[in-house]
């Protein structure tokens, strides 16, 4: 064997050149990142739609690196910390191209990364399932080009990146449950660790697929008669990794905020948002109650959209289900499945919101069974009936790329996708100001940036809570002029703004969101009257669906 | 057959150049001197940069070491995994199949000469004589010299009486300092005639075919590889949770870490036993450092700076494992000790030693050998501090310690420790030793335990550096040895244990060892 013979390496020795030849993976993640990466400047730069959540993750980091009291805690606890992580390297570099911050594109450029490595791993899934390569291309491709995740890998959303940590995830997952390899099982741990630092929902994945590895290695080690220790030994390997991160998440956010669940405590958390949506700054409930029907059908429709191949899958497997064939899809089904139906039960339970994008894991999901149905059509194909076993599964692909025009529907359908199906909408009626309400262009919390970068004012002038206020900080040229939520003052500015060197005020109007504003939890009516210690100087009312009406006041 | 006893007791030249050769010829080398000047410049000056740092800006110069600490905390821990994975990944043990061990016909065997060091074992030394010549090599090739000082009557007594084959024999090692092993063994090295070498002690067990193996594999592989290390095991994991924890430890060191260190070039450790080495090159290297008192550390480094390497080889040697907890902190503050010491030596010229290893295997070698006993050492402190802080929130602390210095310190703790546990587990579950996990997740007491010995062997090394804290062994409840010595087993794969057979393998080795 090669690694017996260790020839020794004397730092004089040359060694050989080698050609670096690009593979199909490097190839496909090089293709998608470009792709996504232009979509998500057409996006940004021209189209104006910058989605508030992404705005908001680049202000986080950008807050961590140049805010006026920048520190690592700046991160925030409500959300995962992974996401921002990758954009602060980016941010760093605002000043070469102010853009990355100013109209969120280190977002689209993180999500961007993210959605191309996706791919690269969805392909990686399929093809160590075995596929013949013609069917690897289409498969990825109908993954790929699914408007849902065009438009999630170029807008900065964390979407991405949590399907590349599940789909990382489901590869190992599955070479775990083919091969028995050690190595595949430590890296499923540790993916799903990742995911649940970038998104909670993960949770729901890291449990499936616990349970899936307890269940697999107990058939395993039953079967050739060994101790039940070595389940456990399994469960622990896959489950430490993310039970570590999970704890070690809340206890940092407990030492630091007091707290360990900020996502479920906090005042501008999960908890305090669901329910409604928001039409022109109003929050509409959205007719949904929790276990109700038309919620049910909501789901359903959401899902169908999405995936419509998903439930015709299944029809199209002619042969013996092989080894490979089993294992992919198990661990589809684990891992994605997993975090999918933790979020359809919680969405059904009313604890969480219903987006469009949450159910964005049954288009990766759809993919991969159709490639466990193809792999079974390839066992059946060296026997009898190849050329039937072949045009099933290429019936089978080719009803994936059903998804796409159904996914584009459902983007712009205002019942299935109603947080932000008008922003979709105006994309593709490329009008900036368009009857449907405008698009999300920010543009007053723009001017209110651009008003008081002219002032040129000292360290901490301006009050606001970044909550609301993230558009401005992050459009403006100096940041450190604010005093927001992260700084580690805030409160006691809050309290005494006079006192401590703040001249100016921005506080958003009163609002379903807007009342969860510190400004004007503090002072109730601070809106309407200046509280007694400030006069309006200005107010800046919200032109685009999302913005927010904001008001200025200068302090006597 | 009456043992022949050679008697040496005349003879000062051996005597004097198994203590001093290498002090003499290569003092650079040699720990005779623990710190050289030039070191004992640089720490005082440290410890003074440290004092005046501290009496300028305490806040600043916390930070500063703060940060130190846990950049060296990261490194070692991200080192580990790196070479777990790399274990994984691409299994480097040596093996040899047992059809290949055995079809090496006799006249094709070179010469081996097994040292077998013992003090003070004489309830032990019938069971080592008989574990020793379970080995398969033919009798005519093979000599065992049974190293046994001087003064240690009953060992002489007891080893004569157990009536040893004609090819060991005893050699008394005149009485004089450094009363430590590796003295033992250089002595014992200028009578002997084989080509390979290798050291056994009195408690060890190894498989029978090694010396076979050890032989195939160095015809196999590379002239510069000279040095062939066995797997260590313990044979008595289950006695109590001492050995089971120790048990867990070795199994990450030898089959996982070990094993990826020496694939990666980098400086092998050996273990003190099963070391198989080229009696020429040991021999020209300077053999060993007698006043290390891990001697065996230094042998491999110094073996790889000479530009020869170590593998490391898929044969078990089984030991004893410690179960009384003041024997166990003896000998891991001995370990301790020795690594820190063989850290000093050949830190002496760092940029030369940079040469000799190449980079990686540099830092290598202060992410193992420096930073075991260094962070041993400080764990307790980050423990004293996390417990402090959550313990009193005491608002005086926050002036002296910023909260960075506490966030990366807890961090550092917790997560190092964490990959420590995470680490055990693979290697039992890598190796068929899943039974070990209840041990394995009550890792924090070990690192108490390795705390306390590192405290020792720092303070060991200031005030008796060459002092070699003597193993108890035979603490093992004693049953009649059978006799048959281990049972062989095939190499299996490391990356993943068949987890099955290897546990029924323990089961049906531990019953032929007679445990």
């Amino acid at each position: 064997m090669a690694s017996n013979v260790l020839v020794v390496r004397t730092r004089t020795q040359t060694r050989t050149a080698i050609r670096w030849r690009p593979k199909e993976p490097q190839i496909l993640f090089a293709l998608l990142f470009t792709v996504y990466f232009l979509a998500a400047c057409y996006l940004t730069l021209v189209a104006n739609v910058i989605y508030g959540d992404a705005w908001s993750r680049v202000e986080i980091a950008y807050r961590i690196l140049s805010s006026r009291d920048p520190h690592l805690a700046a991160i925030g606890f409500i959300w995962g910390p992974l996401p921002e992580i990758p954009l602060l390297p980016l941010v760093a570099l605002k000043a070469l191209w102010p853009q990355l911050v100013s109209s969120s594109l280190a977002g689209g450029i993180v999500s961007s990364l993210c959605m191309a490595g996706s791919a690269v791993q969805l392909r990686g899934l399929v093809a160590d399932a075995g596929l013949a390569r013609p069917f690897v291309w289409m498969l990825t491709a109908a993954f790929a080009l699914n408007p849902v995740i065009l438009m999630y890998g170029a807008n900065g959303m964390s979407e991405a990146m949590l399907l590349l940590f599940l789909l990382s995830a489901t590869r190992s997952l599955a070479r775990w449950l083919r091969d028995d390899s050690l190595n595949s099982l430590i890296l499923t741990g540790v993916f799903l660790a990742l995911a649940y630092l970038t998104r909670y929902e993960s949770l729901g994945a890291a449990a499936s697929v616990t349970v899936a590895v307890a269940l697999v290695s107990y058939v395993r080690v039953r079967r050739a008669g060994g101790q039940l220790w070595a389940v456990a030994n399994d469960v622990l390997l896959v489950a430490a990794p993310w039970a570590f991160a999970f704890i070690v998440w809340a206890a940092a956010s407990w030492i630091i905020t007091g707290q360990p669940f900020e996502q479920l405590t906090s005042g501008y958390g999960n908890s305090a948002q669901i329910g409604s949506i928001y039409v022109n700054r109003t929050r509409v409930p959205t007719g949904y109650t929790a276990w109700s029907w038309t919620l049910v059908k909501l789901m359903l429709s959401q899902l169908l959209l999405l995936a419509p191949a998903l439930p015709l899958v299944p029809l199209f497997k002619v042969g013996r289900l092989s080894r490979s064939a089993i294992s992919l899809a198990v661990a589809a089904v684990a891992c994605i499945g997993g975090a999918v139906a933790f979020i359809v039960a919680a969405q059904i339970a009313g604890q969480l919101a219903h987006p469009l994008r949450y159910l964005i894991g049954v288009v990766p999901l759809a993919v991969a069974l159709a490639g466990a149905c193809i792999a079974a059509n390839q066992s059946r194909q060296r026997q009898e009936g190849r050329r039937a076993a072949a045009g099933v599964s290429v019936a089978c692909a080719l009803t994936l790329f059903a998804a796409i025009p159904t996914s584009a529907f459902a983007m712009l359908d205002a019942t299935t996708d109603p947080w932000s199906f008008t922003s979709n909408r105006s994309i593709v009626s490329g009008a900036p100001d368009n009857a449907l309400g405008g698009l999300l262009n920010w543009s007053n919390e723009r001017k209110i940036a651009a008003d008081l970068d002219a002032m040129h004012l000292p360290k901490g002038a301006v009050l606001v809570d970044d909550f609301l206020g993230f558009p401005i900080v992050a459009a403006s040229g100096d940041p450190t002029q604010f005093v927001i939520t992260s700084d580690r003052d805030f409160e006691t500015v809050v309290s005494d703004p006079k006192g401590l060197g703040v001249r100016y005020i921005l506080a958003p109007v009163p609002d379903v969101l807007g009342s969860l504003d510190a400004i004007n939890r503090q002072y109730p009516g601070f809106y309407a009257t200046g509280g007694g210690f400030a006069s309006l100087l200005n107010e800046y009312p919200a032109t685009g669906v999302n913005d927010t009406t904001f008001r200025l006041f200068r302090i006597d | 057959m009456a043992a022949y006893v050679k008697s040496v007791s005349s003879d000062n030249s051996a005597l004097e150049q198994s203590v001093g050769w290498l002090r003499d010829n290569a003092p650079e080398m040699s720990a005779y001197r623990t710190f050289t000047h030039r070191q004992r410049w640089i720490l005082a000056g440290c410890l003074a940069a440290m004092a005046a740092g501290l009496v300028a800006n305490a806040r600043v110069t916390i930070v500063v070491l703060n940060l130190l600490v846990t950049a060296l905390y990261v490194a070692a821990f991200a080192y580990k995994l790196l070479l777990a994975r790399r274990a994984l990944m691409h299994p480097p043990l040596v093996t040899v199949s047992d059809e290949e061990a055995l079809s090496l016909p006799a006249s094709d065997l070179p010469p081996y000469t097994v040292l077998v060091a013992a003090y003070r074992e004489a309830g032990v030394i019938a069971r080592t004589i008989k574990a020793i010549d379970a080995l398969d090599y033919p009798r005519d090739r093979i000599e065992v010299l049974l190293l046994l000082e001087e003064d240690d009557a009953a060992t002489i007594a007891a080893a004569e009486a157990a009536h040893s084959p004609a090819y060991m024999r005893v050699i008394r090692v005149p009485k004089a300092q450094p009363l430590t092993k590796p003295k033992a063994c250089n002595y014992g090295l200028q009578f002997a005639s084989g080509q390979l070498v290798t050291i056994y002690d009195a408690e060890d067990r190894p498989e029978s075919l090694q010396l076979r193996r050890a032989v195939a594999a160095f015809r196999r592989m590379h002239w510069s590889v000279a040095c062939l290390q066995a797997r260590l095991e313990y044979h008595n994991p289950k006695q109590n949770l001492i050995t089971r924890l120790f048990t867990a430890e070795y199994l990450t060191w030898f089959s996982l870490l070990l094993p990826a260190l020496a694939d990666r070039g980098g400086p092998v450790p050996l273990g003190g036993t099963s070391m198989h080495v080229k009696r020429i090159v040991v021999e020209a290297v300077g053999s060993w450092d007698p006043y290390n008192v891990t001697e065996d550390a230094d042998l491999g480094i110094r073996l790889q700076r000479m530009g020869y390497r170590t593998a490391i080889l898929d044969s078990v040697t089984y030991e004893e494992a410690n179960s009384d907890f003041v024997n166990w902190v003896k000998q891991r503050s001995r370990w301790y000790k020795g690594y820190l010491q063989t850290w000093l030596v050949h830190m002496r010229h760092p940029a030369l030693l940079r040469k000799q290893l190449g980079t990686e295997a540099f830092a290598a070698f202060t992410l193992t050998v420096g930073a075991t006993p260094l962070i041993a050492f400080l764990n307790p402190i980050f423990w004293a501090l996390t417990i402090l802080w959550f313990g009193t929130r005491a608002n005086f602390i926050q002036p002296i310690f910023p909260p960075s210095v506490y966030y990366a310190g807890m961090f550092c703790m917790v997560f190092g420790n964490f990959i420590v546990i995470y680490l055990n587990a693979i290697a039992i579950r890598a190796t068929g030793r899943p039974e070990l996990l209840g041990a394995v997740l009550l890792s924090p007491l070990y690192w108490i335990m390795m705390s306390v010995a590192a405290v020792k062997a720092f303070i060991q090394l200031m005030v008796a550096p060459y002092f070699w804290e003597k193993t108890t062994h035979g603490l093992e409840p004693a049953k009649a040895a059978t006799g048959t010595g281990p049972v062989q087993f095939h190499s299996h794969a490391p990356e993943h244990g068949h987890g099955l057979g290897a546990s029924n393998r323990s089961d049906r080795e531990a019953a032929a060892v007679g445990q």
